[in-house]
């Protein structure tokens, strides 16, 4: 006996994200999905972001085992919730419902960094209103053409530490083209989240992109 | 990585539509996956091995088809699928546009007894 069904294996997941966006939605919050390379620097550059922006903003911190990035972002005196995935490697959205049960914030932006990998993450939606990719220098021009999953899905694609680009066989144009075939929507800047080069452009966009949400 | 939680989930659906339908035991399920979700079926095969034991999905034959994205060269025209590494067209090596974009993992038929 044959069965047809066509079911996304992701179903469950993209329920639940979708009555988390809903439920964010409601409050008048943001929610954005960062996702990059262990070291690419997330969480430097989420404070960053947080320091230039006049927006309220909470941090849910997405790691295998430690709380090394969320105790740095506290150490900032911004509030940050813990996920904790055990030894998984990217956060699905159940884990987003139970962190959100600590956050009552409304009116603001939260920053999910997600575990620190460039494919996993990518295939699940934790309800997020947007997924942001970061690349840094370092890491190479070619992370497009090695990780197209989610280099086609971010919205926007941050390259991160352009102040090392002197120091690193980094071809820029290549970067781009992979970037552009994927995605030519999308969106490149180029920051260094430690001499604070190109965060003022960076946050200008995402403070159109919260307005533009709720209609401001 | 996630293919154990993607398992995980394939054990879910196909256990709740054979309960659904009233009957005892899956014989084989037929899996679609497309390029870009990072999916390797080899570890699907394997992590289905050990979370079906004792479930009436234990010994069910899993069956995979890779969905390709697919680009359009924007200096020759040709629509190409991804080669290795490189997103390039093979023909000309000219720059493309993504057309059609595989991300999803889908369960398309399961086969029961």
């Amino acid at each position: 006996m044959e069965i047809k069904v066509i079911k996304d294996v992701l179903e469950a997941n993209n329920y639940i994200a979708r009555k988390i966006r809903d439920d964010l939605t409601k409050r008048q919050v943001m929610m954005i999905n960062i996702i990059g390379s262990p070291g690419a620097g997330k969480t430097s550059f989420i404070i960053k972001t947080i320091q230039h922006l006049d927006i309220k903003s909470v941090v849910i911190e997405g790691d295998v085992t430690s709380d090394i990035d969320s105790r740095k972002v506290a150490d900032f005196g911004i509030p940050v919730v813990q996920v904790n995935t055990g030894g998984g490697c990217h956060l699905n959205a159940n884990m987003i419902d139970l962190a959100l049960e600590e956050i009552s914030a409304e009116n603001a932006i939260i920053f999910v960094e997600n575990v620190g990998n460039l494919i996993c993450p990518a295939s699940f939606d934790i309800g997020e209103d947007f997924k942001l990719v970061i690349s840094s220098i370092p890491e190479g021009h070619d992370k497009p053409y090695k990780y197209p999953g989610i280099f086609e899905k971010a919205k926007a694609t941050i390259l991160n530490k352009i102040d090392l680009m002197k120091y690193v066989d980094f071809n820029k144009n290549s970067f781009y083209e992979g970037v552009k075939t994927l995605n030519p929507n999308g969106y490149i800047f180029e920051v260094s989240s430690i001499l604070g080069d190109g965060i003022r452009e960076w946050t200008q966009w995402l403070k159109l992109q919260f307005m533009e949400k709720f209609n401001r | 990585m996630h293919e154990l939680s993607i398992t995980s989930e394939i054990l879910d659906v196909v256990l709740s539509e054979l309960a659904a339908e009233d009957y005892n035991k899956i014989i084989r399920i037929d899996i679609t996956i497309g390029d870009f979700s990072g999916i390797v079926s080899e570890n699907v095969n394997y992590y289905f091995r050990l979370l079906s034991r004792d479930t009436p999905a234990a010994g069910a034959a899993l069956t995979f088809t890779y969905k390709k994205s697919k680009f359009r060269c924007i200096s020759c025209g040709r629509t190409y699928e991804r080669c290795n590494f490189s997103i390039l067209c093979p023909v000309c090596n000219g720059r493309g546009t993504l057309v059609e974009s595989c991300t999803s993992i889908y369960i398309s038929r399961i086969e029961v007894e």
